[in-house]
């Protein structure tokens, strides 16, 4: 009987497998910080010169199905974030293409999730098309 | 079993398998494969995995390159990938004083005994983390040591007293003396 069936079992245990870890990944959610840095330009020596002069960053939390992770491609030149705590960078290689001035909107998932309340170091960089950091700024939050 | 549902099985199985590893999956980033960094960065790969406080960490930690995968040894051919070999990739490096903020604020005191060398190297050096690096890993730097021949005070005074502050300049000046108005 069960041998007769197994192939019945088999399919609904799959089928229960799917929708279980489905249904986890769209209802469970993860913590990440939400950046919005502002940017503005400055013509310094010739050359044009990006300052980030505000930031604000605070916690809030995204499906587990949408979480972000590690940007690929990076991008070059970007807006990077960095989230810092207890002299460890918890969060995910995050990026958005740089384009000028303006305000960007960053969310970056975290490697490690710290608990509720902790203070994390909050840096917002612009990086040129080779690497280099031109710009940088830093906030503290609580997420 | 006939072959629909032979067919059905496996489709239903691959597709439970995809979602299972998708759904898991998220929450775990990409991470860089350090053997792909040891082809080119053996001695750096091998200092960091084996000493210091960061023999934990991964290149990933601290380094986002791009999208190329340079696992391929240089002397491959890649100009099918449009990338000459001699060609370096873009790389981004956290600052070592991101995660140590507090040897930046250490370093604003005028007294703190690398600040100069610290201000010094980020003049000429191409990464701010060269002042750290020179001393805080195996890196070959090109280190001078020299002792000052003189020490140089800036010394004044008024009515409450004498103010006697470290000059940190090089230049040796003038012993200069000088009263206020009294």
């Amino acid at each position: 009987m069960i041998k007769k069936n197994l192939k019945y079992i088999i399919l609904v245990l799959l089928i229960a497998v799917m929708l279980v870890t489905f249904t986890h990944g769209y209802l469970k959610t993860g913590k990440v910080v939400k950046v919005t840095a502002t940017i503005e330009e400055a013509a310094v020596g010739g050359h044009t010169i990006p300052h980030i002069t505000d930031i604000n960053a605070g916690a809030d939390r995204i499906k587990l199905l949408r979480y972000p992770t590690k940007d690929l491609p990076p991008n070059f030149p970007g807006v990077y974030v960095h989230v810092i705590c207890a002299s460890n960078r918890i969060e995910h290689w995050t990026s958005v293409p740089y384009t000028g001035p303006g305000t960007y909107n960053i969310t970056a998932g975290l490697r490690f999730m710290p608990p509720d309340g902790t203070k994390v170091r909050v840096i917002v960089a612009v990086t040129d098309e080779k690497g280099n950091r031109i710009a940088m700024n830093t906030t503290d939050a609580v997420i | 079993m006939n072959m629909y549902a032979r067919f059905l099985y496996l489709a239903v199985g691959v597709a439970s398998l995809s979602f299972t590893f998708a759904t898991i999956g998220f929450g775990f980033g990409h991470t860089s494969d350090p053997s792909n960094c040891r082809e080119c960065h053996a001695r750096v790969y091998e200092e960091f995995t084996t000493t210091g406080a960061h023999a934990n960490l991964t290149c990933g930690n601290c380094h986002q390159n791009s999208d190329l995968d340079y696992s391929i040894p240089i002397s491959f051919n890649l100009s099918w990938l449009h990338a000459p070999a001699d060609t370096p990739h873009s790389a981004i490096s956290v600052k070592c004083v991101d995660c140590h903020p507090d040897v930046l604020d250490e370093l604003q005191n005028e007294s703190e005994v690398h600040r100069r060398f610290y201000i010094n190297s980020r003049k000429l050096a191409i990464s701010s983390n060269a002042a750290c690096i020179a001393c805080h890993t195996h890196a070959d730097v090109d280190l001078r040591r020299m002792r000052r021949a003189y020490v140089s005070y800036t010394v004044s005074c008024d009515r409450t007293g004498y103010d006697v502050r470290w000059n940190e300049s090089d230049e040796l000046g003038m012993n200069r003396t000088g009263f206020g108005n009294t």
